[in-house]
């Protein structure tokens, strides 16, 4: 259903875990987090067969106005 | 005669200007039921004995002279530890910020002094908001005062559990995928979600800046309403708050929902409800429809996608705010929270612009539904507070994470930005609380508290309190 994204494998998922976070995974807790990670990455790769394609971002620009309101 | 904490923001204030109720009083009232009570529940994580004490000492002069008359004149609240609080240590839950001592108020703090709340303290936190349990804190889990091996749920875990318990009158909340709603809803409590922009989100720690909200957690809609009137209005520290006049609030609260239409959203919402909760959701509708209202079946189209916008949003914005000094303090992070930060470095550009751009057509869909009806209403969480720990549940014969089921309802409101408000419904067999969810128009607070208020002037959820 999704376009470009590969499954991830519990292999992957152990070298992210141990190497980016220093997390280190059991094998039951390895496979039962492999399968969460899937579930949410691929709802985030879900969002690309949506028709967005007229729709702009919920984004908008605000050129810096000197006295005027700020985000700090 | 009820113990006075446990009036209402309303009678507090009523009897203060009667006479017939004393700040001072009040405010030692807390002070001990903090010191009784708190250890079971993790709540409080910093109380200002001192500074309270000679607030709650100037409010009971200016009442006794004539001079008082401001909307929460001698109110002891509580504010969410990742708000600042000037002078006061504010660690949003995080040993990253564990000695931080803001020199400025949130806005939202500074007004509710303006309105003369008095401040008790500081409350429990998830770490840096991120999470919807209250489990990872610097201070340890925030426990459930229905059952203390529960968790409160999060992030505005330490606020849930301080108001259900009478250690406070009212308290502060931030919301960025129903961390005011889910700990209103896991300990039987009011919580409002404000629009978009209604209130400032200045001074406190953001988790995601297009979706964080501020809003008030109290026992009743009439008490979030008079904290949501002082809270309110354009901010210029805040750029993101809407430049447009503020009603009065408690006036709106008329009680009288006579031909509302309300729509129930049942794809999506109660699909992954747990039974009873769903059954107590349509208990609820049946209140409401005794009070005249008119109950419709709606769609929301594209709903089923909100959890994956809301995780690409998380992902992305959280992992950038902490981007800055990451390296240095990343073992000083929770495992939890450190994990999700690191995985915001593998979201690509594009998804995180796909789901700003969902936001707009999810945003559509509601707004043709709220064309149709005047409100929406839904189970507040599909599941009840869970033990401390506990990583999956399965409801309706579906394996899911504790973490997306306690999200899956509130979500889809900081999605579109409208305002939602969370009340008690009902018990569970366990006694665990139930909650029902109005989510209404872009800036019409007043109209779903009125909803909440009507309802809660027809039952009495809202009186019950944990037995001690």
């Amino acid at each position: 259903m999704s376009k470009n994204r590969k499954t991830i494998r519990p292999e992957t998922m152990r070298a992210v875990a141990d190497e980016m976070a220093g997390i280190k995974l059991r094998g039951d807790e390895l496979e039962a987090r492999t399968a969460v990670m899937e579930a949410l990455t691929e709802s985030i790769a879900a969002l690309r067969t949506l028709p967005l394609r007229d729709i702009e971002p919920a984004v908008v620009f605000q050129p810096v106005e000197r006295g005027g309101r700020k985000s700090s | 005669m009820t113990d006075i904490t446990g009036l209402t923001i309303a009678a507090l204030v009523d009897g203060y200007r009667a006479g017939t109720l004393s700040p001072v009083d009040v405010t030692k009232a807390y002070l001990e039921r903090i010191e009784q009570e708190n250890s079971k529940v993790n709540a409080f994580v910093l109380v200002d004995r001192d500074g309270v004490t000679a607030s709650a000492a100037e409010a009971e002069k200016a009442y006794a002279n004539g001079s008082e008359s401001r909307p929460l004149a001698g109110v002891p609240l509580a504010h969410k530890d990742l708000y600042c609080s000037k002078g006061l240590r504010s660690t949003a839950g995080s040993r990253v910020l564990e000695n931080h001592v803001p020199d400025e108020d949130a806005t939202s703090i500074a007004r509710l002094k303006d309105a003369g709340a008095l401040n008790l303290g500081k409350l429990n936190t998830h770490e840096f908001a991120y999470g919807p349990t209250n489990e990872n804190s610097m201070f340890g889990p925030c426990r459930n005062p229905w059952d203390t091996q529960r968790f409160s749920g999060g992030s505005s875990g330490g606020s849930g559990a301080a108001v259900a318990l009478d250690l406070c009158a009212g308290a502060t909340g931030s919301d960025t995928g129903g961390s005011i709603r889910m700990p209103a809803a896991c300990c039987g409590i009011t919580g409002l979600k404000p629009t978009y922009g209604r209130v400032s989100r200045a001074g406190i720690f953001p988790l995601c800046w297009t979706m964080d909200h501020s809003g008030p957690m109290t026992h009743t809609a009439e008490d979030a309403a008079i904290m949501l009137q002082a809270m309110a209005g354009v901010d210029e520290r805040d750029a993101a708050t809407a430049d447009r006049s503020v009603p009065d609030y408690r006036a709106a609260l008329t009680g009288d929902i006579k031909g509302k239409r309300i729509g129930v959203p049942t794809r999506y919402f109660f699909d992954q409800a747990q039974p009873d909760i769903d059954s107590s959701t349509r208990d609820a509708l049946n209140v409401l429809e005794g009070l005249g209202a008119d109950i419709v079946e709606v769609d929301i189209e594209h709903i089923e996608h909100a959890a994956g916008a809301a995780l690409a949003l998380y992902l992305g914005e959280g992992t950038a705010y902490h981007d800055h000094g990451f390296e240095e303090n990343q073992s000083l992070y929770t495992d939890s929270v450190r994990g999700f930060l690191e995985l915001g470095n593998f979201l690509l550009a594009k998804d995180y612009l796909h789901a700003q751009r969902f936001r707009t057509l999810l945003g559509h869909s509601m707004a043709d539904v709220l064309e149709t009806v005047d409100f929406l209403v839904t189970p507040g969480t599909p599941l009840v507070a869970q033990a401390i720990g506990q990583e999956m549940i399965a409801i309706r014969n579906v394996e899911q994470t504790v973490f997306a089921s306690l999200l899956r309802n509130t979500e889809p409101f900081d999605l579109t930005g409208i305002p939602a408000l969370v009340v008690p419904s009902g018990f569970s067999k366990d006694g665990m609380p139930f909650s029902l969810q109005i989510a209404g128009r872009p800036f019409d607070e007043a109209g779903i508290l009125n909803v909440g208020h009507a309802y809660q002037q027809a039952t009495d959820w809202h009186t019950r309190r944990p037995a001690p």
